[in-house]
């Protein structure tokens, strides 16, 4: 970039802002030629070029007069950036604060339903796993009773002591054949009447020969041959019990039946028969085989079942049905038992476990010889009683749960069943019923989750725009939108905003968040109480003030579209007596306001009062800036900015060394000045102590322009140092402004004229806070 | 070093409007120390929450230096031109400073004061702006000038064409353009 380059430049740049803007373009490509860096430099240049001044690094309230001192940062404020950092992380904060308690009640809630559940489940378990054990120990109860009674019964007939005596005679070996078969037959007779016609028994004599066999077919007494000469075997066991007067029930097993296949559905009592001599010997073993016994405990079994879903059975030591199974049937149905000769399942089924569920039809892979024995019966081969709530299969194949017990006296086992499913049919419907409320409110609560968390999000888009570091035009502050910055002074930069509903233009101005304190708060909360506390169409007027949630102050303010008098003097000359009375006018009226309510303005210079077009035609002048604005009476007023509030061009003279002596005239003193301003064109030298100063206050020694006397006068007395010799009031003010004999009048239609000419050229940059 | 005597000050701006060119050089060698030191003891007592005030720095040594005697309106102007050149020099050395400081210190203390905080934002701008303008004067002095009166001095477009001798239109038209330049110049300020 050299020189020559940048001179070319600024020839260009000034022509092409002569050119209007839509033709701009056009008109560029056709001067700048081929040469594209000259093009991009220029256009680049009127990217940047705006009427509203340059921000400034630095800007000491008041002191600068111009349109420069419109101060602030360089760009969109940092200040913003810095908050958003911290919004985000709050906002973020707070999404994941909601997020969190969501999931906790939702785990708190599914805890809660699985804890109770587990908790019903578990008391229906044990409900069942009562009922069960009651079931059983009521059928143990029976069954060993009854077939206690029928052993005491049948111990009974071989106690009296005439049986025992034949018996014993039978069995000697000095009786003769006919004493035997007399005793023989007296006895029978004996039994029979006892026991029942069909009686059949067997005796034994301890070495185990057979000495009387009264069955039909001599089954039993083979049977018993048979199944000694098996060896030492259970039956063995018991049978020597017997002979130590340990009486014993046989069951039915699969070597018996083998053996004889009738004594399927018997029971076999085998009994001691004691001497008649006193030492209580055993002479010999009496063995009753009986249907009767055994149907009689099938129906004691079956009479015990209480509930339709509950089944007792019996089972032997090898785990055969002793018993009736209710499901008779179903298990012929399903072919569990071989097509039956005998209407009943007793020793027709071993508790075997199919292992698939036979009653649903489905067919089991292997053979029943392969099959284990059911959970229950096995453990009962092991004469282990046990209970089981989770579940197995029974032998049809369906899963039941269960208790048994071993009854070890009568060498047989007890079960008491029951469907699984029907057994936890209400924990099974709680559970399903469980499953689905949990679905569903997790479905629910993500719903809601999505939509706080929308919410959230439009919430922030909203309201904390604010704090996004995005161009300007995108910020939005409350109900603001925020359109450009136009000026920023010590305390807070104002912007250009838009109303989001009214659409109307209002200045916005902002407190700088890293000088909020209680005190500036406090200040700035002041400042903008004052001015809403003044109600004159010269005053700016106050709409609206707030916070942000970013933590923003600010204050909205009637957007003035016109010119500082700085600007209306820089930019026309300066101002005829008339308009300058018609301007002056309006500054003391808004300034009599303020004075009435004991608010001493101090920062009254041009660049603070503003003129703007009315738009039924003329001049309307609007005072601005009531931040340095002290409340005469209060002792705690403070100002931002010390010692150096205001503008020492504009200053009355007794400030600078008395800086808290301000009253009304002190006002008055800078409406002198700016009068002066606006008729002369530059501002009154200052720091005059000397009384001689009629030289310099007089405007008409400054300026060529004919001011009318009275006019010269009134000025050059309101900048009188002493402040006594100044109009001791606003009220005195106008009264003089009112009596001056112009030259001219400055009517509407002069001020249309000269509006005509100059709005184009008006910029926004000037309604501007300079605390 | 001695204040200057009460009235040199006013004398050489008195013979600055009268057209002496050697008087600006003087009144530089009159202004600057007295600048420097109404600068420190502002730096010194610097208040929370405040910017760099260069123009109120220039007025007070202003006060200073002149008082209040009588001087023309041209005087005063030729004062805050040289004093705006002087604050400018001093600012930024100060700046240069502050920034070599804040290298050193603590990463936390800095965030924790805000005044620091603040001055580290005007240190920024300070330099941005020295740079800024060292470049322009390369291409363009007079605009450069106008610009460091503009924001070192404070003055009115009035002033800087009665400083510099010229137009208030050339200035208003320079200044259109400077104010462009520079606003592009500086957009690329982080944060």
């Amino acid at each position: 970039m050299t020189s020559e380059f940048h001179q070319k430049v600024k020839q260009v740049f000034f022509e092409a802002l002569a050119i209007e803007a839509n033709n701009r373009d056009a008109w560029l490509d056709e001067k700048c030629g081929g040469d594209h860096v000259l093009r991009q430099e220029i256009a680049s240049l009127l990217e940047n070029h705006a009427d509203s001044p340059l921000l400034t690094v630095s800007q000491v309230p008041g002191l600068t007069d111009s349109s420069l001192s419109s101060s602030g940062r360089f760009q969109t404020p940092t200040f913003v950036v810095q908050r958003s950092l911290w919004e985000r992380a709050r906002h973020r904060g707070r999404q994941c604060v909601i997020v969190a308690l969501i999931v906790s009640i939702w785990l708190v809630l599914a805890s809660t339903q699985a804890w109770f559940g587990a908790g019903v489940s578990q008391s229906l378990r044990d409900i069942r796993g009562n009922e069960l054990q009651s079931t059983l120990g009521t059928q143990t109860a029976s069954v060993s009773e009854f077939l206690g009674f029928e052993i005491e019964r049948h111990q009974a007939c071989l106690r009296p002591r005439f049986l025992r005596a034949t018996i014993e005679n039978l069995l000697s070996d000095t009786t003769t054949e006919l004493a035997r078969n007399d005793i023989r037959v007296r006895n029978l007779m004996y039994f029979k009447n006892l026991l029942g016609n069909d009686v059949q028994f067997v005796l034994l004599t301890p070495s185990y020969e057979v000495a009387w066999d009264h069955t039909p077919n001599g089954n039993l007494a083979t049977s018993i041959q048979q199944l000694l000469a098996q060896g030492k075997t259970e039956f063995s066991k018991h049978l020597a019990g017997v002979l130590h007067g340990k009486p014993y029930l046989k069951a039915p097993d699969s070597a018996y039946i083998e053996i004889d296949p009738n004594a399927a559905t018997t029971l076999t009592l085998f009994l001691p028969l004691y001497g008649t001599d006193d030492n209580d010997s055993v002479t010999a073993v009496v063995a009753f085989r009986s249907t009767q016994i055994a149907e009689r405990l099938a129906a004691v079994i079956a009479h015990g079942r209480m509930q339709n879903s509950l089944e007792t059975y019996a089972v032997n030591s090898e785990g055969w049905l002793l018993s009736d199974s209710r499901f008779l049937d179903q298990l012929t149905l399903i072919g569990r038992i071989p097509h039956r000769a005998r209407n009943t399942t007793i020793m027709q089924l071993a508790c075997k476990d199919p292992g698939v569920d036979m009653t649903a039809g489905e067919q089991p892979t292997m053979s029943e010889d392969q099959w284990p024995l059911t959970l229950s019966v096995h453990s009962l081969t092991r004469r282990k009683s046990g209970i089981n709530l989770d579940g197995y299969r029974d032998y049809r194949g369906r899963k039941v749960i269960g208790a048994w017990s071993w009854i070890d006296e009568y060498n047989l086992g007890l079960v008491t069943e029951m469907d699984h499913k029907e057994a936890y049919a209400s924990l099974d419907k709680y559970n399903r019923y469980y499953t689905f409320r949990l679905i569903f409110s997790t479905v629910a609560l993500s719903i809601l989750m999505l939509m706080l968390l929308n919410l959230n999000g439009h919430w922030s888009s909203s309201l904390q725009d604010a704090t996004l570091a995005q161009p300007v035009g995108e910020n939005q502050i409350g109900a603001y939108s925020i359109l450009r910055e136009i000026g920023a002074g010590g305390m807070g930069v104002v912007y250009l905003a838009q109303h989001s509903l009214l659409k109307r233009n209002t200045a916005l101005k902002l407190l700088k968040p890293e000088q909020v304190n209680r005190r500036t708060r406090a200040l700035f909360e002041r400042e903008v109480q004052l001015i809403s506390s003044l109600n004159h169409p010269n005053i700016v007027q106050v709409y609206d003030s707030g916070s942000t949630l970013s933590g923003l102050f600010y204050y909205a303010m009637e957007y003035v579209d016109g010119m500082t008098l700085d600007e209306l003097v820089e930019r026309s000359g300066v101002t005829s007596p008339a308009r300058t009375v018609h301007i002056m006018k309006q500054v003391c009226g808004a300034l009599q306001v303020a004075h009435s309510k004991s608010l001493i303005h101090r920062d009254i210079k041009p660049h603070n009062i503003m003129i703007c077009h009315k738009e039924d035609g003329g001049d309307m002048v609007k005072l601005l800036d009531f931040g340095l604005v002290k409340q005469m009476n209060s002792e705690n007023a403070q100002t931002l900015t010390g010692a150096w509030a205001g503008t020492p061009r504009y200053m009355a003279p007794e400030r600078f060394h008395s800086p808290g002596a301000v009253d009304e005239r002190t006002d008055i003193y800078s409406v002198g000045a700016v009068t002066y301003w606006l008729l002369v064109g530059q501002h009154p030298a200052v720091l005059n102590v000397s009384n001689s100063s009629s030289e310099i206050a007089h405007p008409s020694n400054a300026t060529k322009q004919l001011i009318p006397t009275d006019l010269d006068q009134l000025v050059a007395d309101c900048l009188s140092v002493i402040p006594e010799l100044r109009p001791q009031s606003t009220a005195e003010l106008l009264r003089r402004l009112g009596e001056i004999r112009l030259f001219d009048e400055w009517t509407v239609e002069s001020a249309e004229q000269w509006w005509s000419t100059f709005q184009s050229a008006t910029t926004d940059a000037q309604q501007v806070s300079q605390t | 070093m001695d204040s200057a005597e009460p009235g040199a000050v006013t004398q050489i701006l008195r013979t600055l409007s009268a057209g002496d060119p050697e008087a600006a050089g003087r009144l530089m060698e009159l202004v600057y120390p007295e600048l420097r030191k109404v600068a420190s003891s502002y730096f010194q007592h610097e208040p929370a929450g405040h910017m760099l005030e260069p123009t109120a720095l220039v007025h007070e040594a202003y006060i200073k230096l002149v008082g209040q005697q009588d001087v023309q309106w041209e005087g005063r102007t030729h004062f805050f031109a040289v004093g705006a050149l002087a604050m400018r020099r001093i600012l930024v050395d100060y700046a240069r400073q502050r920034r070599r400081a804040n290298k050193d210190l603590d990463q936390k203390r800095i965030e924790l004061k805000d005044d620091l905080l603040l001055s580290h934002h005007s240190i920024d701008d300070v330099l941005a702006v020295e740079d800024a303008l060292c470049k322009l004067a390369e291409v363009d002095p007079q605009q450069a000038k106008i610009a460091e009166m503009r924001f070192f001095g404070g003055l009115t477009v009035a002033d800087v064409a009665i400083a510099l001798k010229v137009s208030k239109r050339t200035v208003e038209a320079e200044w259109t353009m400077t104010k462009a330049w520079l606003r592009r110049e500086l957009g690329g300020i982080p944060e």
